[in-house]
């Protein structure tokens, strides 16, 4: 039987054209969960200054204090909780911005179903104190976790897939555009009589911020659908052996069993001491396998601060200080280095505030973008009379509700963040419910809006109203801690209000540049092919 | 557009696997080069080849092309399979 369709004796392929509809179509489908990505992702930049604006506020740390050692605090907290002892746990180090420890203990719960209940915790490394459960000051995590699983079950290979579609749009538009990449290079037309400007601002974005973009596809690959080629690895190379696979790509596990043998662990805390002297060494965590038996091992955590990416860790056998795995400079895994420098690059936390700052630009540009794209294509269905009114409502709805929601929801968070009481019960909760009516309020009142302007302006301005709330909230309710904060070198606190205060100014100055009658670039006006 | 994308996403998938295990079989440095390697040229593989299944007029033309080049990659790598590389 022969084949009806030969693809050679076919009509010639419309490439272009094809890639022009799948890139719509695509971008399209992708873009609210692409905009919560770039949008989360551009906050999470600042993950650390808005725990600390969140967090230390309530809790402020003495820094005229010495720390209390880490081997009392740490028996401390075993004597305080239930703590499964076998297995193994990690303690993150107080950092400039988070100034408490952050114990990773997992408690014997008989009511769960494994038997034992992860309970992470805040420390204050002076006191001994616990400040509070991890996830009671939600909201930086919660909006990282909405960059990378949307804070669903499976979500995370669902944002995989997204940013593989990303990565596909990314490289569409470069064949879409190839002829004129360079030529238009710096081509943003600017004359109002145009009606082309949102063209102009999706492909400007999409061609200026193009290396950036691409390192953000293929890192979010990495770090979201690897488990694809860790499968196929696994399944057709190592015969089904993970271990193997794991131990080639630098994640070595210890897997003896637990010794019946009890041991004091001083050793450990003197090894941490000792490891943390070296020269050019920043302490980021340790982790515990086995605590208190005789087989104990303690992971030692760092960054090599003269090198780019460069991870500095060793694990030593606490009973005789023996080093059993050894990761730096000198000794390292390709896989993991490699990975190393692509998560380095997707966090931007290699070359202080001014790279975030640029990658926060370049995110919030991007954004833009995919909101710019999505009016292209409703707008390209409105000039086409066959178009169904009901998808082309639809997508609407999605970019105007969704992605104006996403941003009002924001706002909501950072005031709940501040006005939910400290010891609220599942204070966490609370905020995320928050946030989630918050963006479906929106999404249902952006539902069949006549005057798309004015009502992009209203979110703004809305916007724009929660953020001022909640600086004056904040004055209001910690006015001395602040300026205590600020006295003792945690400036995050008034810098985040800073940014807060920027953002509402963009908020209204947008809106109002929204309500000039100057013909502008939106839906109404808008009537342009994607490709010119 | 659903039909293409179903075969972009499945054939960009399948291509991208059996290519970087090959990749893996063929490739004469350590594991943990071939493993960094294999994937991020799986990625890259896998768009490419759902560049190529969008750029056809329809998903049956990408998917003889794309099955072809399965046939061949998935016999190599049933070959290779019997050979221990570690």
């Amino acid at each position: 039987m022969k084949f009806s369709m030969n693809p050679r004796t076919n009509a010639p392929h419309k490439v272009i054209k094809n890639l022009v509809e799948a890139h719509s179509w695509l971008g399209l489908i992708i873009s609210p969960l692409l905009f919560i990505v770039f949008w989360a992702g551009a906050i999470t930049l600042f993950h650390d200054e808005i725990a600390q604006w969140a967090i230390t506020p309530h809790h402020p740390v003495q820094s005229s204090q010495q720390d209390l050692p880490l081997g009392n605090l740490v028996e401390q907290k075993m004597a305080e909780y239930p703590v499964a002892e076998d297995g193994r746990f990690r303690i993150n180090m107080p950092t400039a911005l988070v100034p408490y420890y952050i114990f990773y203990l997992e408690v014997v719960d008989q009511t769960a179903e494994s038997g034992r209940l992860s309970f992470p915790i805040l420390v204050d490394p002076k006191t001994g104190e616990t400040v509070a459960g991890k996830d009671d000051f939600l909201l930086s995590q919660f909006i990282y976790r909405l960059h990378y699983n949307l804070h669903l079950p499976g979500g995370s290979y669902l944002i995989g897939m997204v940013t593989l579609v990303f990565l596909f749009a990314l490289v569409s538009g470069v064949f879409i555009h190839a002829r004129k990449l360079f030529k238009h290079f710096f081509q943003y037309r600017v004359d109002k009589q145009r009606r082309d400007h949102l063209l102009d601002l999706h492909t400007v974005v999409g061609v200026m911020s193009l290396p950036f973009t691409l390192m953000y596809a293929l890192s979010g690959l990495v770090l979201n659908l690897a488990i694809v080629f860790q499968l196929a690895f696994a399944t057709f190379i190592y015969q089904g052996d993970q271990q193997a696979l794991f131990n080639d790509a630098g994640f070595k596990r210890v897997v003896e069993p637990r010794s019946k043998t009890p041991m004091a662990m001083d050793n450990a805390f003197t090894l941490i001491e000792q490891t943390k002297q070296q020269a050019n060494f920043e302490l980021r965590n340790v982790i515990f396998h086995h605590f208190g038996a005789e087989n104990a091992l303690v992971q030692v955590r760092g960054t090599d601060t003269a090198s780019f990416a460069q991870r500095d860790e060793v694990t030593y056998r606490v009973a005789n200080g023996d080093v059993v795995d050894k990761v730096n400079a000198e000794q390292y895994n390709v896989f993991r280095q490699g990975r190393d420098v692509l998560v380095t690059l997707h966090f931007g936390n290699f070359a202080g505030m001014d790279v975030r700052i640029l990658y926060f630009i370049l995110a919030i540009a991007i954004s833009a973008m995919i909101v710019a794209g999505n009016m292209l294509w409703i707008n390209k269905r409105r000039a086409q009379r066959q178009s169904s009114p009901r998808s082309i409502a639809i997508a609407g709805a999605i970019t105007i509700g969704g992605c104006g929601g996403i941003i009002v929801a924001t706002a909501v968070g950072f005031l709940c963040e501040r006005l939910l009481p400290a010891t609220l019960a599942a204070r966490g909760d609370w905020l995320i419910a928050s946030f989630v009516l918050a963006l479906l309020a929106t999404m249902l009142v952006s539902i069949n809006i006549s005057n798309i302007k004015r009502h992009i302006s209203r979110l703004l301005l809305l916007t724009s109203l929660l953020l001022i709330i909640t600086i004056v909230a904040d004055w209001l309710m910690f006015a001395e801690q602040i300026i205590t904060l600020w006295q003792d070198g945690f400036t995050a606190v008034i810098g985040v209000q800073v940014s807060m205060g920027f953002m509402a100014a963009i908020g209204v100055f947008s809106a109002l540049k929204l309500k000039d009658p100057k013909p502008m670039a939106t839906f109404d006006n808008l009537s342009n092919p994607l490709v010119n | 557009m659903w039909l293409k994308s179903f075969a972009a996403f499945i054939w960009g998938l399948l291509l991208a696997v059996c290519l970087a295990l090959l990749l893996f079989r063929l490739l004469p440095v350590a594991a943990d080069i071939k493993l960094f390697v294999g994937m991020m040229l799986g990625f890259c593989l896998w768009v490419a080849v759902m560049i190529y299944c969008y750029s056809r007029n329809n998903a049956k033309a990408a998917s003889v092309v794309c099955g072809r080049w399965f046939a061949v990659t998935a016999a190599a790598n049933v070959l290779l399979f019997y050979i221990p590389v570690y």
